[in-house]
């Protein structure tokens, strides 16, 4: 059954509030309510999007520069949800063939930083690596690590901004501030479809709380008749006029996949 | 040549389709300059170059078996180094929590960067590099298990392999006349001596540990002066080695160690490294990332030696870009606390497209004023002479 709820719980909530400002102006009371608000709507995006347990996909990424040279990246992504904890993937390159089979493995939490190890395939080398980097370049793409690293509602601070229409879809606008130590990011704006609690559009400041980048999600297909997965995302970065437009395929919800398939043991063997 | 055979049959078996998408070759022209004319010797040319073929695949050959397979070539001007080798050719059956592989197999165990003390199995391809980074496949059984305190893997060797120096001409030979041909065993078994192998590897929050045992015949071999004869013999020891790795993985800075224990018949020794390796990114307002590493070497065989890391410091920088070349440059310089050599080395690499990388390894080595070869040998005393670049062009397929 899906919750619908919430929704209402976050009217009532801001109706209280606004009345509240009417009667007290007390803006630190409104603050409350908005970041309650803005964790309710993102609680519930985490909540829809649980019980799938496993799964595996294809992604294809291709990196644009200004001049509109492109270069593509192609990897198969293996996910295994984690009670009570972030999410394990273990990620392999197909391409390019110079790293092919280069994997790379990641234990996700929530404020703890993530376990991360890389396989190097020319050295047939495991390397347990830091991931307090997790504000570099995913690939040389506009991603950053932590842009892939597991949603957890525990990792933000939030506040709901404005309801606002994106391509003809009623969505929350909520303000995402990172808890997690060494964010690249001030701020992140989300775009949450009200309907189907799935982001349409993400909007990324620096650390320097300017404008960086931009993700949109498109051809949302439903899987399982619970998960909503894009087909395709872009993200535009504003300051260096670079892009990266992800494709997936082949998503695969049955996969049987368990914990000893994202052991350190199978990178070396990782296809 | 039997690579070449097995190279053929490989590439037979796998045009029917199935798993040529799983392939991977590569075709590398190597071009090295060295930086000294050899006073008074033969093939010392100051610029050689050099074909590297690899071909690599890991087919699947049904839901729980696959195949990996990794060969090289490499052709030279001088035919003492061309050769060719089975890295890798292995039958490997998966279990939930299990994997048995039979065949031959390259593998690697350590953490640190600048001297792998723990990595034994291997036998070192010193005709491809001499700095022993390349190695020869090991013919094996072996079997890993995940259990809930780690991964323990067991290995039975299978064979020997013989450490094969370059003739004494040749440069980067170490410089030494060395009869290949005629090597030494302490086992009557000779190389058909059986070794084993043994590690258990766990990674408990911030922390990554492995302990490992090895008994078996020695990789390194001893070099004898023989009554009679103006070459050294190598000497095969039968050897037991038990070694600890273990890796510290706080915030940004990596705290590593390596150790061994090494017994012979004739000796036993101790060695160690010490590391650390810092990086950060968003140097200079960019993408690029910086990394930042010193390890410390110690091996308590002060005097005699078939190695240059008694008491020496490692410091080495990576800067990697982070763009979408992949471009990254690695520099680090080896100093001896005991006779002050320097040993220096910048990896250069990147990627013009999909097909096509670029990379350059550089080698220095100084000159140290005083020196006693008498019946001790320090490792880099050789090269002296030998600092080059190479630069290498490789199209991948």
């Amino acid at each position: 059954m899906l919750r619908r709820v919430s929704r209402k719980k976050v009217a009532l909530i801001l109706l209280l509030s606004l009345q509240y400002e009417a009667v007290f102006a007390d803006t630190s009371k409104a603050n409350e309510a908005e970041s309650q608000a803005g964790l309710e709507i993102m609680r519930e995006l985490k909540q829809r999007d649980e019980g799938w347990g496993a799964a595996s996909v294809g992604l294809a990424m291709i990196l644009e520069n200004p001049a509109g040279n492109q270069s593509e990246r192609k990897l198969r992504v293996s996910l295994l949800e984690v009670e009570g904890d972030g999410d394990k993937t273990l990620t392999v390159f197909d391409e390019p063939r110079d790293i092919k089979n280069t994997a790379f493995l990641s234990y996700s939490h929530a404020l703890q930083p993530d376990d991360q190890w890389i396989y190097m395939p020319a050295l047939r080398r495991t390397k347990r690596i830091s991931s307090a980097n997790k504000s570099g370049p995913f690939m040389g793409s506009e991603i950053a690590y932590e842009d892939i690293s597991s949603f957890e509602v525990e990792k933000y601070d939030y506040s709901y901004v404005k309801d606002e229409v994106v391509d003809g879809v009623d969505c929350f606008v909520v303000e995402l501030i990172p808890k997690y130590e060494h964010s690249g990011y001030t701020r992140i704006r989300y775009w949450v479809d009200k309907d189907r609690y799935i982001p349409l559009k993400i909007d990324y400041y620096d650390r320097a709380n300017q404008f960086l980048k931009t993700q949109t999600f498109l051809d949302y297909q439903l899987h399982k008749d619970k998960f909503w997965r894009p087909e395709r995302s872009e993200i535009e970065n504003s300051q260096t006029d670079r892009r990266t437009i992800l494709h997936w395929n082949d998503y695969d919800f049955n996969a049987s996949l368990n914990e000893s398939d994202f052991s350190r043991l199978r990178l070396s063997g990782a296809r | 040549m039997k690579t070449g055979r097995l190279f053929a049959f490989l590439l037979l078996s796998t045009s029917s389709g199935a798993t040529w998408s799983d392939t991977t070759a590569s075709l590398s022209l190597q071009s090295r300059i060295f930086a000294h004319k050899e006073p008074g010797k033969g093939s010392t040319d100051r610029v050689d170059v050099a074909l590297q073929l690899s071909l690599e695949g890991q087919p699947e050959l049904g839901e729980s078996s696959f195949l990996s397979y990794r060969l090289r070539y490499l052709q030279t001007e001088h035919s003492s180094r061309s050769h060719g080798d089975v890295e890798v050719l292995k039958y490997v059956r998966l279990g939930s929590n299990w994997e048995l592989s039979f065949g031959i197999d390259r593998i690697f165990w350590g953490v640190t960067e600048s001297q792998h003390l723990v990595d034994i199995i291997n036998q070192d391809d010193l005709l491809d590099a001499f700095h022993g980074e390349e190695k020869l496949g090991q013919p094996m059984i072996n079997y890993n298990y995940l259990t809930r305190f780690g991964v323990l893997e067991s290995y039975i060797l299978l064979a020997h392999r013989e450490k094969e120096f370059l003739p004494e001409r040749y440069r980067l030979s170490g410089h030494l006349v060395i009869d290949n041909e005629n090597p030494r065993y302490e086992s009557a078994a000779a190389e058909h001596r059986l070794g084993v192998a043994l590690r258990w590897s766990h990674s408990v929050e911030s922390w990554d540990f492995a302990l490992s045992y090895f008994e078996g015949t020695a990789r390194d071999p001893m070099l004898i002066a023989d009554d009679g004869s103006d070459h050294l013999i190598p000497f095969y020891p039968v050897i037991e080695q038990t070694g600890v790795e273990a890796q510290l993985t706080l915030d940004s800075t990596l705290w590593k160690l390596e150790a061994i224990h090494l017994d012979s018949a004739t000796e036993s020794y101790r060695a160690s490294v010490l590391g650390v390796e810092y990086a950060h990114i968003g140097a200079f307002d960019t993408d690029i990332g910086l990394g930042y590493i010193a390890e410390y070497h110690f091996d308590d065989r002060r005097d005699e030696y078939l190695s240059g890391f008694q008491n020496d410091i490692f410091v080495g920088i990576r800067l990697t870009h982070n763009n979408s070349a992949s471009t990254e440059w690695l520099g680090g310089v080896m100093h001896d606390l005991d006779n002050k050599r320097e040993v220096a080395r910048l990896q250069f690499e990147t990627r013009f497209n999909s097909y096509w990388n670029f990379s350059v390894d550089a080698w220095y080595f100084s000159k140290i004023d005083e020196h006693d070869l008498g019946g001790s040998y320090d490792f880099f005393d050789a090269y002296e002479n030998d600092s080059y670049l190479q630069a290498s062009l490789s199209r991948f397929f």
